[in-house]
């Protein structure tokens, strides 16, 4: 019975670490990077923040939506000077593609292009999408977007029009400093 | 003297819970901008996707109609 019991419960944590991509590949770039975002958060850290999201803002009441179902979110972003002696290659990319050649995890989309590469796969939990995993490189940038709990893709869709806020954001001069 | 001793426990009681839920707050608001910026590079790359797949779609249709003339 015990047997049993400690077999359910490795298939349960089995289960719950599948969605999760081990990324530690990637560190060996994060020293080299012009510039780096990275972002570990696990479900309790998205669950505290969640509670901080101010509803009446238009750009945190989008990401209160998507992160609803979120139960953990890991970034890598890292930028590289195309001069420099730094060069991603799309093989760099291999240790973090062959976690997902599990028969759950199902591409949504793949793309390749001269040396651009990016894919979008799902994880899948008894046919219910659960897991996101995210790969854009191209000379010069890398960024690996592990969600883990994404349920729906109506979930992402909010995620693009934050993508527009952020854009629209950049676009905006830069106020008028009253000194000059 | 008693009176003034649990004076001073409660005071340090909510002392404590004052600097906890302070500590709670700045974590949250901590977290709450790394899921900001963490949503908004996943936004703005999912633009990009949808853009290239766009582009995409154009050289298709470009490439279809320009068979069709020939």
């Amino acid at each position: 019975m015990r047997k049993l019991m400690l077999a359910v419960w490795m298939m349960v944590a089995g289960t719950c670490l599948a969605q999760q991509i081990d990324l530690k590949s990637l560190d060996q770039f994060a020293a080299k990077a012009k510039s780096k975002t990275e972002i570990n958060m696990d479900e309790s850290m998205v669950k505290s923040a969640a509670q901080f999201l101010n509803q009446d803002k238009k750009d945190e009441a989008a990401v209160k939506n998507s992160v609803q179902s979120l139960k953990g979110f890991f970034l890598r972003s890292y930028e590289f000077d195309t001069n420099g002696p730094t060069k991603f290659r799309l093989e760099d990319l291999k240790p973090i593609l062959d976690q997902i050649k599990g028969p759950n995890w199902t591409s949504f989309l793949r793309s390749q292009e001269d040396d651009e590469q990016t894919e979008i796969w799902f994880h899948r939990t008894n046919g219910q999408i659960d897991g996101l995993l995210l790969v854009s490189a191209e000379p010069g940038e890398i960024t690996i977007i592990n969600a883990v709990g994404v349920t729906k893709l109506e979930d992402l869709s909010s995620l693009g029009e934050l993508g527009k806020f952020a854009e629209q954001a950049q676009k905006k001069p830069a106020p008028k400093n009253d000194d000059n | 003297m008693w009176l003034a001793a649990a004076a001073l426990v409660l005071l340090m009681i909510g002392g404590i819970g004052v600097v906890q839920e302070q500590r709670r707050q700045a974590e949250g608001e901590r977290a709450k901008k790394e899921l900001m910026v963490g949503l908004r590079i996943t936004g703005s790359k999912l633009r990009d996707v949808q853009e290239r797949l766009l582009a995409i779609q154009q050289r298709v249709l470009q490439r279809s109609e320009n068979k069709e003339t020939q």
